[in-house]
């Protein structure tokens, strides 16, 4: 069949009735000379116009509709510029005054004719408008949800997404759309292995996994299938949640619980948790190696308290259901006996509550079988330490720094008599005090030492009164220092009664008094003496003299024998009173040593001794190598020459007195001295003598009479030097030719 | 001038000087005693011989009382307590003397004194 045959087969009723079956209403106008006219119109539009049409079929445009309105302008253009167009437009119909959307298709149809189809699209663009409307609410719903939502065809390109899966990039919606999924989250060419998208659209079935973006983010992806009415995927939605801070969080949380697993695991205490029903639902390793060592069952999860630990008590048992009762943690000391053994446990058991109830006992136990016979042997230390503490016959307070008093020893008593020790410690030293109104002075002593020691100072050898409530004074001496017990700074205060010494040492003062004021009054006595026997001697030997002269001028030449004999005795008595006094002050007060030349004092003491005895015949030489030499001494050195050489004249028979003072430097014991040799040609000392000679108080008797007080000073006086003094003979083995008495003392350069 | 409590002291010790050539213008038995007579002499003495312990005014008050009137006067100080030579010497008084002493002991000291003085007014 051809088309010219199925040309030739239609006729205009044909085609009449074709135009008029089209649904669409369609309007035929013919142009004839500029005037366009309605000619013919299909039944579509006497059915929508409700046959009103029939009006207006065969007159002019211009007749129907204004020149400027838009269907008279579309009508034209598309005749005059020979155009086909169609367009939306918003048509009210003149036969039924009823306002539709109409989509109108302008055709021109050669030569003359412009065929006009209007559809009537006004429940579509209802639809439509409600449809946007609906799309606006899902898509501000879907905009404002957190998740990211991507809807993406089966290769995995983007068809809509929302919002925050575009914030997520740091993309826009449109950037986003038709990029692969892959590619914008992972920067993959290719699909993300375990994509739970994927797997939704090969399964057909929702899928969900965690996926770790390159940038560390961790993401719960939820992959769903979109299926058509037959039930074939189509698409697939991608529900994305960003959980990195959740995982974060569930690693920390698994880190603690970790490190709380291996802190329990990793004590000694043995640690067990049990539910309400006193069964065990978790144990630490602590817990194996016990019941190991004790020879019990070590699988134990899920028992109850009784099964898995046969040895506990009731009295244990009654325990746990007193804190599932009461929600308090107990405390407890055990001792239970297991095999013939004895153990020593402290037990925690505390509750877990949960919503107002006890839900899981935690029970820690620990063992202090060691620290007990620590404790104990701690006690007995500590006993003995008390003891010692109690028995001392100090009193020691331990105070705190406001001046309580932390503890006190039993001799405490003795000091505030009365008072327990009971009564004591706790009270503040004020409130001790307080009570003795005649002790209340200390409050300040004690205010101050407390300020003194706290800041530092340590007291020593503080003495003040106690005023006894019961009568009688104590007195204390005190030391007081800041101690430290443990961490904290206490004061100590340690008391010891010195009442006996105080009272020895107020005696002691007294029995001074009396014998210094018996030692002055001696030393009146002696210096009233000395003076007087002296005026006495001044009067006998000023009388002697004045009667010598006269029994010179009378020419009574026997008479002077005996005159001299006054004279000598005169000169001894007053040496001897001399030497008293001197002894007496060098014993009393030794004056300081000085640097002194000695040849200096020893021409000083020759020129002396030369004109004291002008009636005896002198030879006194002094010999030496050296020129000038220094010892350390003090004035007292001249006395202690002429003590020295007056006895060497004095007891010496011959007319001729040689004396000779030799004088050279030695060495004794390594150190350098001056050595004198004072030598004479007296009558000499026997052997036995020559140590007897410089002892006090010795009773001199037959031919060396006399010189024992002078030179006990002068060995006093050379000792008071560093130095020494003996006596020899002038020739060795016979006394009878002489002295020699060697003094040696320390050189100064 | 001699002071001195002793009587009898007093009495050799003027013997003693004029067996030598001097001559006493004037005897005190204490230091206040003496400061008066010094005072109420014209002619002043050349040598005052001045005891140490005496009653109402020792040696040392009385020397240092009689410099004090006196810058010129010449005290040669007696004591048989050496203790004091020291303080004696130190206050004004010319030399000293250690009791018991003899005549020429006495009499150099005095002629030493004389002595020195002249040596100073010249």
């Amino acid at each position: 069949m051809s088309n010219k045959n199925l040309k030739s087969d239609f006729n205009v009723e044909n085609y009449r009735s074709i135009f008029n079956t089209i649904p669409t209403p369609t309007y035929i106008w013919k142009i004839d000379n500029d005037n366009f006219k309605l000619i013919d119109c299909n039944k579509a539009v006497v059915i929508i116009t409700e046959g009103k049409i029939s009006v207006y079929l065969g007159l002019n445009l211009i007749d129907i509709y204004d020149e400027d309105s838009e269907i008279s302008k579309d009508i034209k253009k598309c005749f005059y510029e020979k155009l086909n167009f169609s367009k939306e437009m918003l048509y009210r119909y003149k036969s039924t005054d009823k306002q539709k959307v109409l989509y109108v298709t302008y055709h021109y149809l050669q030569p003359n004719l412009v065929i006009v189809y209007t559809e009537d699209i006004s429940k579509q663009k209802e639809a439509e408008s409600l449809l946007k409307k609906a799309e606006g609410e899902k898509s501000i719903i879907l905009e404002s949800i957190s998740e990211h939502i991507v809807y993406q065809d089966l290769n995995n390109r983007i068809i809509w997404t929302n919002k925050a899966a575009a914030d997520s990039v740091g993309l826009t919606i449109d950037q986003l759309i038709g990029k692969k999924c892959h590619k914008v989250w992972n920067n993959r060419d290719v699909r993300c292995p375990g994509c739970p998208v994927i797997s939704a659209v090969e399964t057909c079935t929702p899928t969900m996994a965690e996926m770790t973006t390159q940038d560390g983010r961790v993401w719960l992806i939820k992959g769903f299938p979109v299926l058509d009415e037959k039930g074939n995927v189509i698409a697939a939605v991608e529900i994305t949640n960003e959980i990195t801070k959740i995982k974060q969080a569930e690693e920390k949380l698994k880190d603690s619980e970790l490190q709380y697993r291996n802190t329990i695991d990793s004590i000694g205490d043995a640690i067990h948790v049990i539910d309400k029903n006193l069964r065990l639902i978790l144990f630490n390793p602590a817990i194996k190696r016990w019941l190991e060592i004790l020879g019990f069952e070590t699988d134990i999860l899920g028992k109850s308290l009784n099964e898995a630990f046969p040895f506990l008590s009731e009295k244990i048992l009654n325990e746990y259901k007193q804190v599932v009762n009461s929600g308090k943690t107990l405390i407890t000391d055990e001792e239970t006996f297991i095999k013939g053994t004895t153990y020593f446990t402290e037990s925690r058991k505390i509750p877990i509550i949960s919503k107002g109830k006890v839900n899981q006992i935690v029970t820690i136990v620990r063992d202090f079988g060691e620290r007990k016979i620590s404790e104990q042997k701690l006690k007995a230390s500590e006993k003995k330490f008390r003891h010692l503490f109690d028995t001392s016959p100090y009193g020691i307070i331990l105070l705190d720094l406001k001046g309580n008093i932390i503890d006190c020893n039993t001799s405490t008593n003795s000091f505030l008599s009365k008072h327990t020790i009971d009564d004591l410690i706790g009270r503040n030293f004020k409130e001790i005090w307080f009570l003795h109104e005649k002790n209340k002075n200390l409050i300040t002593l004690f205010e101050k030492i407390i300020e003194r020691v706290i800041s530092g100072e340590k007291i020593k050898d503080l003495e003040f009164p106690i005023k006894r409530s019961l009568g009688g004074i104590i007195w204390v001496n005190s030391s007081v220092s800041l101690t430290k017990v443990g961490d904290e700074s206490l004061i100590q205060f340690i008391l010891e009664d010195i009442s006996d010494k105080k009272k020895a040492a107020t005696e002691l003062q007294e029995s001074e008094k009396r014998y210094r004021e018996a030692y002055n009054r001696s030393n009146f006595y002696k210096d009233l003496f000395a003076h007087d026997i002296n005026n006495i001697f001044q009067n006998i030997q000023s009388s002697t003299e004045l009667l010598a002269l006269l029994l010179d001028e009378m020419n009574i030449r026997k008479g002077n024998n005996f005159i001299d004999i006054i004279k000598d005795q005169i000169i001894r008595g007053s040496t001897l009173i001399s030497n008293v006094r001197k002894l007496s002050e060098i014993e009393e007060i030794e004056s300081p040593l000085k640097k002194i030349e000695l040849f200096g004092v020893l021409n000083e003491v020759k020129n002396y001794i030369t004109k004291s005895f002008q009636n005896r015949k002198i030879n006194l030489e002094i010999l030496s190598d050296e020129k000038q030499i220094f010892v350390n001494a003090n004035a007292i050195l001249t006395d202690v020459f002429e003590n020295i050489l007056i006895n060497a004249i004095r007891y010496n028979r011959n007319s001729l007195i040689e004396l000779m003072i030799k004088v050279s430097k030695d060495i004794f014991n390594g150190k350098n001295f001056i050595r004198m040799e004072f030598i004479d040609n007296g009558i000499g000392i026997p052997n036995e003598m020559k140590e007897k000679v410089f002892q006090r108080g010795y009773n001199h008797k037959g031919i060396i009479k006399g010189l024992g007080l002078g030179l006990t000073l002068v060995k006093k006086v050379i000792g008071i030097y560093n130095g020494q003094i003996w006596a020899e003979d002038k020739v060795n083995g016979d006394y009878t030719q002489g002295s020699k008495f060697i003094i040696i003392i320390p050189e100064v350069e | 001038m001699i002071v001195e409590d002793d009587i009898y002291l007093q009495k050799l010790y003027e013997m003693m000087l004029e067996t030598q050539g001097f001559k006493i213008i004037g005897k005190a038995g204490n230091g206040s005693e003496a400061i008066n007579i010094f005072k109420s002499l014209r002619n002043k003495p050349d040598i005052v011989l001045m005891d140490h312990r005496m009653p109402i005014k020792n040696g040392i008050d009385t020397t240092l009382e009689l410099t004090r009137l006196n810058s010129h006067a010449k005290i040669i100080f007696i004591s048989a307590d050496n203790s004091v030579k020291k303080q004696a010497l130190s206050i004004g008084a010319k030399s000293f003397i250690e009791k018991p002493f003899s005549i020429d002991q006495l009499n150099n000291v005095i002629k030493k004194v004389i002595q020195n003085s002249k040596v100073m007014n010249n």
